[in-house]
This record gives structure tokens, sequence and C-alpha cells, in this order.
């Protein structure tokens, strides 16, 4: 299809919303990426202790972490104690006089600093701060990294733009504040290359001149007057080479906004993106303090009630008759079934927020089972069930899980065979080689699920016909919480029912 | 039981440590209380248990703290500390030999016997 330049132009808005897009989700995890090794480096006793060994940990860090140019912790007058650039005999650098660090000691919080051109490298990087805090609260320094530009240049490698393109940051006048190319060097002009500005609105597109040899798109990063503007370049060569061929062209067309979209992000992650993340991470850590809190209280006075119903019914305070002590049992009973409530419905806040650290260990899968029997052992007994394990070949022998959340899982599947079967029937856990680790059967006979139960059986709360009409206890939260805990493993849990059985599967890959 | 074990709890809901001392001293174990940390210290300073029971969240100083001060000294770095607390989440530390604290337990969980049954076990 033959299209002219500016037909072509108009049909880029749409994969120019697309790389945008993806170019947003990138510069989100770019951030948010550097803000948690710095979180995560603040709490190290290296940092918060800091000796001749803290700059060695640091060069560990980043050799670790290549995307990051440097990696050093300041203290309060900006000296930098430890550096994981520093030489043995290089003199400490001070960073009191460097926007991000003020304005860590100003507000306390993770902030991205200015462009500027690395002293040891001569790249253009970026700073980024965050405040490191004693046990007690108190601001004790400022751990910063510096962040080169190295992850644009593979972006202009892997949307083909070639490695002649450019990507300057300059301020309002066209001076160049950073840039990726020695022929565009830092504190000259854009207008000393012939290059005619007109930045009235915050993006556009200069066509090149008939001297000159580039194609410029640019994009005012944050928005504001004040702020710099992001320039990506591409020689004009490349892109008048073939210029009916619009498909090459929507490519460089298209990379040219992701990288400005890119660069934007900088500055729009720290003002407004980063400062979200952080104000939605604060929100759900009181509300996990507050689920914890209620938690915590709820329990006290339940494990008094069971406490002393449990010393009641040892008769070490005195003999009780028949229904004393029926009515304390049933007491006992209620109150273990609120507090196994209680904890059900805070693994669920926290599996639903996906809050809860899992301690992922290598798990014997017969042992699983054996404790994930033991609940139910006396009720199968009680109702003459015959319970069959099958392990058919090549089930692996082992597999890395959570062990007391997989045990629950499996604990509220078999607890509802059991629920549900009829007396004397069998109850099978089947165990099969799936693709990528193992699929789980349980199968039992007798109740069944009805059709229009089906789409709800995973719901909260829901309780089945059935289930209603068998057993009066439940919570609806058991096949619930199951699913979350299949799925926090990265597995996939569904049933099949008829009119004669009804199989439970799921499936656990090997990590 | 060829001797009397004693233990110390710590624990500031009154109800349950009224319960925890009656299971306790009905196993004839020598039973001292607080419903402070720094109260748990105090007797310590005077009186050396076999194990103690303790609970996190305290008025005052933590039972973390408390677990700190018990670990660092070196009368009482000994004695087998029991966590048992009705937060979900135990301690960054893993139990052990050389943490402090034997056994992190939660106490909605438990029953009074298995509770005075793993003390006797520790205190041997």
């Amino acid at each position: 299809m033959i299209l002219s330049l500016n037909h072509a132009k108009i049909l880029q808005k749409e994969r120019l919303t697309t790389a945008a897009r993806i170019a947003a989700t990138e510069h989100i995890q770019i951030i948010e990426g550097a803000r948690q090794l710095l979180v995560s480096l603040s709490t190290s006793p290296f940092i918060l202790y800091p000796d001749e060994n803290c700059s060695l940990y640091l060069q560990q860090v980043l050799n670790k972490y290549q995307r990051y140019n440097n990696i050093a912790l300041a203290n309060l007058h900006g000296d930098a104690i430890c550096n994981a650039a520093a030489l043995p005999e290089q003199k400490i650098v001070n960073v009191s006089d460097r926007y991000f660090f003020k304005e860590v000691i100003k507000t306390n919080e993770f902030t991205v600093g200015e462009y500027s051109l690395s002293k040891t490298t001569k790249q253009p990087v970026i700073s980024l701060g965050y405040p490191v805090h004693d046990y007690q609260g108190r601001l004790i320094g400022i751990i910063y990294s510096s962040l080169d530009l190295d992850w644009l240049k593979n972006l202009v490698s892997s949307l083909s733009l070639g490695d002649n393109s450019v990507l300057l940051i300059t301020d309002k006048n066209g001076k160049i504040l950073a840039s990726n190319q020695n022929s565009f060097q830092a504190g000259s002009l854009l207008s000393d290359k012939g290059i005619v500005l007109n930045l009235k609105s915050d993006s556009g597109l200069i066509e090149p001149q008939d001297t000159k040899n580039y194609f410029f798109a640019y994009n005012q990063i944050g928005g504001s007057s004040s702020n710099p503007f992001a320039f990506v370049g591409l020689p004009k060569a490349t892109v008048y080479q073939k210029p009916n061929e619009d498909f090459a062209k929507s490519l460089l067309f298209s990379g040219l906004i992701a990288l400005l979209s890119l660069t934007g992000g900088w500055y729009i992650g720290n003002s407004l993106i980063t400062k979200l993340v952080m104000a939605v991470q604060k929100v759900d850590q009181l509300r996990q303090d507050f689920v914890s809190l209620v938690s915590h209280q709820l329990r006290t006075p339940l494990t008094a009630i069971k406490y002393f119903c449990e010393i009641l019914l040892s008769e070490s305070s005195g003999k009780l008759n028949k229904k004393q002590k029926e009515f304390i049992t049933d007491t006992l009973t209620s109150a273990s079934r609120l507090s196994q409530l209680v904890g059900t419905l805070l693994d669920i806040g926290r599996l639903e927020e996906g809050k809860m650290l899992l301690n992922f260990k290598e798990v014997s899968v017969e042992k699983l089972l054996e404790n994930s029997m033991k609940d139910i052992a006396p009720f199968i007994k009680k109702e003459g069930l015959k319970l069959s394990r099958v392990k058919k070949r090549g089930v692996p022998s082992n597999i890395f899980v959570d062990e007391k959340l997989m045990i629950q899982a499996v604990s509220n599947l078999l607890s509802n065979a059991v629920k549900y079967s009829d007396p004397k029937s069998l109850i099978e856990i089947i165990l099969s080689k799936s693709n990528n680790g193992i699929l789980f059967e349980i199968k039992n006979r007798g109740i069944v699920i009805l059709p229009e139960d089906k789409s709800h059986i995973f719901s909260k709360f829901y309780r089945s016909t059935m289930a209603r009409k068998k057993a009066d206890e439940g919570s609806g939260l058991g096949l619930y919480l199951t699913k979350l805990i299949i799925e926090s493993h990265g597995g996939k849990i569904w049933f099949e029912s008829d009119k004669n059985s009804t199989s439970f599967f799921f499936t656990l890959e090997i990590k | 039981m060829p001797k009397s074990y004693k233990v110390l709890i710590v624990e500031d809901d009154k109800f349950i440590l009224k319960a925890i001392r009656y299971k306790f001293e009905e196993a004839k174990f020598n039973v001292k209380t607080s419903q402070t940390a720094e109260g748990g210290l105090t007797l310590l300073e005077k009186w050396t248990p076999n194990a103690i029971i303790l609970d996190i969240l305290l008025p005052g100083i933590d039972g973390y703290a408390f677990l700190r001060t018990v670990r660092n000294h070196p009368k009482w770095s000994t004695i087998p500390v029991i966590v048992a607390s009705n937060i979900n989440e135990p301690p960054d530390i893993e139990p052990g030999e050389n943490t402090g604290y034997k056994e992190y337990i939660v106490k909605s969980d438990l029953d009074l016997n298995s509770l005075v049954e793993k003390v006797k076990t520790l205190a041997r």
C-alpha cells in the first residue's frame, strides 16, 4: 500500500496509543524498581550501621543490578560515606547541593532527581534518593542511586531506531542538559545546531531543515512550563530512506513517541505516579494493620473463653453434670469455629491483597497429603468411608509450596469430600503428572453440585443448595480460600460434578 | 513430676493470664506472672524460671524488647521462651537455640493441655 507521509502520520495515532501504554508501563516499572531497591537497602544492617564493609556491600549490589550507574549512602551532611563507585584513595563525594538530596531531606520521601552527566562515564544519569531511618524512625542518611540512560539506548535498539538516533533532554531554551550522543554535547544549544525551536506547545515534531540532518519529536516533561523537554531525533536519511514504506515509518514514529513518553515518565513518575503508589501503599498498610489488630482483638477474648471452657471440662474446678458438659463443649466448639473464622478472614484479606508472604519450601507430596488428612481421619472412621490414594507414574515426589497454606487448601477439599459423601462410600485422591507439575484430583460419591450452583461454587460466602441442606455449619469461605491459595501458587482449580460423583481438580507447578 | 518447674508468664490480658496460671498451678508448676514486660524483667532479677511464656503485644515495652533483653543477659539467655501471641505473623526471626525463643504459638489455636506439655518438655 502506498501512502503519503501525512496520511501515514495520521495512521500512527492508533499505534502511538499502544506504544505510549507500553512506555508508561515500562517507566512505572523502572521507577518502582529503583524505589524498591532503595527501600530494601535502607533497612539493611550494612546501611543502618555503616562500617568499612558498607562500600563493598554496595559494590556487590551494584554488580547485581547493572542498570544502575552507582549506589551510595550519604550522611545528613551529604557526604557519601559508603559508595559503590568509590576507589580506596578517592575523596569523599558530597551531594548536599544536589536536588534529590535536598528534596529527600525536605520531604522525607523517595525522590527522582535531576539529569546530570556522570563524572565517571560522562553519560547522562538521573539520581534517585530515599531516606534511611533508624529503628526509632529518625532520619540518619540518604541512600541514593544513579541510573544511566542505557535502558533508553536499549529501547532505541529494540525498536530498531538505529544507533545514530539521538535522545536529548533540554531546558525550555533548548540548552542541552543530557544527551546520548557525543555530537550533541551537554551545555550546548540546539539553536547552535541550526535547529529552530518553536516550543509553544508541549509536544510536536520538527521537520528537518534543508541543511540539517535530524528529524525530531519533542515532548515537555511533566507538563509544567518550567520543566525540561525530551527530544528524540532520527537521521533524516533514515526517515526518508524509503518514504512509501509506511510500515517501517510507523515503527520509527511509534518509537519516537514511546521514547518521549518514557522520558516524560521520569518526571511525571516522580510527581504523580510514585506519590500515588506510595499513597496507595500507605492506605494498604493502614488497612492491613487494621485487619491484623482487629483479628488480634477478636482472638484475645475468644482465647479466654476457650481456655475457661477447657478448664471447666477438665472438672478440676468441680464436677459437671451431663448437660453442663454438653453446653460447655458446644461453647468451646463455637469459640474454636469463630477463632478459625477470624484466621480465615485474615488469610483471605492478605491473599486478596497479594500481601501474604508465602513461605515456599520443598515439601514431600506424601507428607503434604498425610498432614492434610489429619483433621478428617476421625470423620472418615465415623462415617465408615474408604479412602484410596493413587499416585500415577511420573508424579514428582516433592513440590515447592507454602506448606501451611497448602495443607489448609487440601484439607478444605478433603473435608468437603467427607462432608458430602454417602456413608461407606469411597473417596479417591488421584495424583497425575501434568505438563509442568502435578494434577491433584479429590473425588467423592454422594451429594452432587447442582447446575444452578456451578458458577458460584468458588464465590465468597456462597453455600450451595445441597450444602445448606446437608450441613448447617460452614461459612461459605472454604472453597473461596482454597481457590485463593491455589492461585497464589500459580495453580488452577476447577471441578466436575455429575449425578454419581464430584471431583475437584487443581494443578501445582514444580518450581 | 520429679520437681516443681518454675514458669514465668508475661501476658497482659487478665483473663487469659488467669486461665493459664490456673492450668500451670494445677500441673504443680511454681508460677509467677506479670501483665507487663517491665514487671517480668523485675521478677527475673530475683527469680530464674525454667521457662517463660511471653505475649508480644504488651503495654509499655513489647515482647520483642523483652526477648532481646533476656537474650542478651548473661544469666537469662538460656531460659527457653515460648512466644504465645494472637498475632498471626510470627517474629521475623526463626525459633532456635541462638535466637532467644524456642517456639512461636498462636494462643487461640492451642489448648491449655498442649501448652503445659510444651513447657514441660522445654523445662526439662
